[in-house]
């Protein structure tokens, strides 16, 4: 795999872990933003139910149990139909205008029912009487059978109604039952009033299966389907058999956000689940926090759901904030990884370069340890990287002289560290690992790094050998000039290039005169200065020619090093 | 006396149950749902045509509103089956066939409405 697919593919990881991130705190928020407006909805329902059990108590107490009507309600069981339906008339005539005003508070229904459960008189529909209702009401059943007051949402014959039930008790006798409901209605406005939303729309929607086997012939019209959840029916606002005047028309956003939710499986499986939850979603261009605040009926479980829907400009502006910073850090990831991958890509080169230099280097940081070592400063010195990195380069192979010193302050390299100074030297010595002292050529040079960091690099070259060889040419040549017999060296071209003090003697030509010209001129007949001379015709100078080997006057090979 | 419009026949009845009215009219089908409340028929006028089904030229063309009488008067709900199944949810008015309507079926009407002592009285609403 090539360092730049490493490198792409580092890249994608980290990129999926931060949007992982930046999608995980986002989700966070929204879940935060969705759950506070959730309890505040069910706060305000919690409280609008409570406040209404006070309202229909009050009612109760003063104007259902009356002493006229407690005779009435005596009557309503009597077996004579007429003295029941003289009941009913004047039980129908006094509750009347408590059922208007109750109505004004959204209380919409008043209904009696004679013990067993079989209705008496609706206030609401004084027309439909004498049905047995336990089948269909369990919570008549409940105060019946316990004599006291039960609450709770439940669907009906006529509607659903969130019920307030109280059983008529009188000298112990249980005379009849009597029910407020509320509808739908009165806690979408109270909702509206109450909640710190004042731009939530309200939709109530019922289980379809608690509905519809309960109603009353002819009553199917006064639902629609919810087009949020085939499963559930709403009250159609447009029923004519609708008594309410105040008509929960949603606007046609809701209506989008009602066919988002259909179409949003995790949603409908949260709602066949009866959870309570919410949701963000899109519709309009704008953003709507939606919260499924879950009914449950007077017997237990789920029945229906109050959906809110709240425009959430500031969602918009959340979810724009998480793509910003999303985006930029994205973009700085990517600029991190290519710079990295740049310096990286220099240093790969710079390393390759060092490591396939011939001279040896290494850098020391500000206390002369080791930071780097390449490839010929290991094969000049016999260590291996590890055993080099990390000490101190003055400890472990420096030496300045053929007798290494042991004082760190006479260090030249030491200098070039603390000085800033260069240093370079053709005859330092350094010490391999096996103790031996090689010559080296080294160049130390200064390094400041970016961070600030002092240190040196320095180059060195093994130059034992040659200095070896050096010293034997010298000795050579010392030989040669120190002879009693004329030496003369040329170069492959038989071109002069030196003689020794004994050939001037002998020939009387001044070195000066020689150089550069053939040994013709130096024949043994010509012995002596005033007869070689004559030989000048011969002993035309040579401008051309340099070679590395030379021939001697008596013809000794010499063949020159370095 | 004091005459207003209740709403409907059955408000009609109810406006006496509740005691807002001595007497209430409505018509027969309606005041006999009311026993169980106590209202008792005292009177009755001789049969009057019932409800009639009108269309508007406005949003109707002429070819519409005869199709639709035409459907209508053929339907012969007590004596097809069919038809009955048809209208078995219909409303009572409506739901054992239809019959042309004439002007002349109203006269009964405007003979109640002469035969008031003071003219015909302004109702309230």
């Amino acid at each position: 795999m090539t360092r730049t697919a490493r490198y792409v593919i580092a890249f994608l990881a980290v990129e999926i872990l931060v949007s992982a991130i930046v999608i995980a705190v986002h989700h966070d928020q929204e879940q935060n933003a969705l759950e506070v407006d959730l309890a505040e909805q069910r706060a305000a329902y919690d409280a609008i139910l409570t406040g209404t059990r006070r309202l229909t108590d009050l009612a109760f107490d003063s104007r259902v149990v009356t002493p006229k009507n407690l005779r009435l309600f005596r009557h309503a069981s009597s077996p004579d139909a007429e003295q029941a339906a003289v009941a009913r008339g004047l039980l129908y005539r006094r509750l009347y205008p408590l059922s208007e005003d109750m109505k004004r508070n959204h209380v919409r229904q008043m209904h009696v029912h004679l013990p067993g459960g079989i209705s008496f008189l609706r206030l609401h529909r004084p027309e439909r009487f004498g049905d047995a209702l336990y089948d269909y009401r369990p919570i008549l059943k409940k105060v019946n059978d316990t004599r006291s007051p039960a609450t709770g949402f439940e669907t009906g014959r006529v509607t659903h109604g969130f019920r307030f039930a109280y059983p008529i008790i009188d000298d112990g006798q249980l005379l009849a039952t009597f029910e407020f409901s509320m509808s739908f209605t009165a806690i979408r406005e109270e909702l509206k009033r109450t909640a710190a939303l004042p731009n939530t729309h309200y939709q109530f929607i019922v289980k379809r299966e608690a509905v519809e086997p309960k109603l009353f012939a002819g009553r199917e019209t006064l639902y629609r389907n919810s087009e949020a959840n085939p499963a559930y029916v709403v009250e159609d606002p447009a029923s004519s058999l609708r008594n309410e005047t105040s008509v929960n028309a949603l606007p046609e956003t809701i209506r989008s956000l009602d066919r988002a939710i259909a179409a949003a499986t995790g949603i409908q499986r949260r709602m066949a689940a009866g959870d309570a939850f919410g949701r963000f979603i899109e519709a309009g261009g704008t953003s709507h926090a939606i919260n499924f605040l879950p009914v449950e009926s007077a017997t237990g479980g789920q029945v229906g759901y109050i959906l809110a829907y709240t425009p959430a400009a500031e969602h918009d502006e959340l979810t724009n904030a998480a793509f910003a910073i999303w985006l930029l850090g994205s973009l700085l990831l990517l600029l991190t990884f290519v710079t990295h991958y740049r310096l990286q890509k220099s240093r790969h080169f710079m390393s390759t370069v060092a490591e396939h230099m011939g001279s040896g280097l290494y850098v020391t940081d500000n206390r002369g340890r080791i930071t780097y070592v390449n490839a010929a400063a290991l094969h000049t010195l016999g260590y291996t990287r590890e055993g080099l990195l990390g000490r101190n380069a003055y400890d472990t192979f420096h030496g300045h002289s053929s007798e290494p010193t042991t004082d760190g302050d006479e260090c030249p390299f030491e200098r070039v560290i603390r000085g800033g100074t260069l240093f370079s030297s053709d005859n330092e010595v350094f010490r391999d690992a096996q103790g031996n002292h090689r010559t080296v050529e080294v160049l130390s040079t200064p390094l400041e790094m970016d961070t600030g960091e002092k240190g040196a690099v320095t180059v060195f070259r093994d130059v034992t050998d040659r200095k070896r060889s050096e010293e034997k040419l010298q000795q050579v040549v010392t030989a040669l000039r120190n002879s009693r017999e004329g030496v003369m060296i040329t170069d492959r071209n038989l071109s002069i290039l030196d003689v020794n003090e004994a050939f001037t003697t002998v020939t009387g030509y001044e070195r000066h005169e020689i150089l550069g010209r053939t040994p013709r001129c130096c024949s043994p007949g010509a012995r002596g200065r005033p007869s070689t001379r004559r030989c000048g015709r011969n002993c035309r100078p040579r401008t051309t020619g340099a070679g590395k080997s030379g021939t001697a006057a008596r013809t000794a090979p010499f063949i020159p090093s370095g | 006396m004091r005459y207003y419009y209740a709403g409907s026949h059955s408000e009609s009845m109810l406006e006496v149950v509740r005691s807002h009215a001595l007497v209430g009219a409505a018509k027969t089908s309606v005041a006999r749902q009311y026993p169980h409340l106590n209202i008792e028929i005292f009177a009755e006028s001789a049969p009057l045509p019932g409800f009639l089904l009108i269309a508007n030229p406005r949003t109707t063309s002429a070819g519409q509103r005869r199709a639709i009488r035409e459907a209508l008067l053929s339907l012969e709900p007590l004596a097809r089956q069919a038809d009955r199944a048809l209208t078995a949810n219909w409303g009572p008015d409506i739901r054992h066939g239809a019959i042309p309507a004439h002007d002349a079926a109203y006269d009964p009407i405007r003979a109640l409405y002469r035969s008031l002592p003071d003219g015909v009285p302004e109702v309230e609403r």
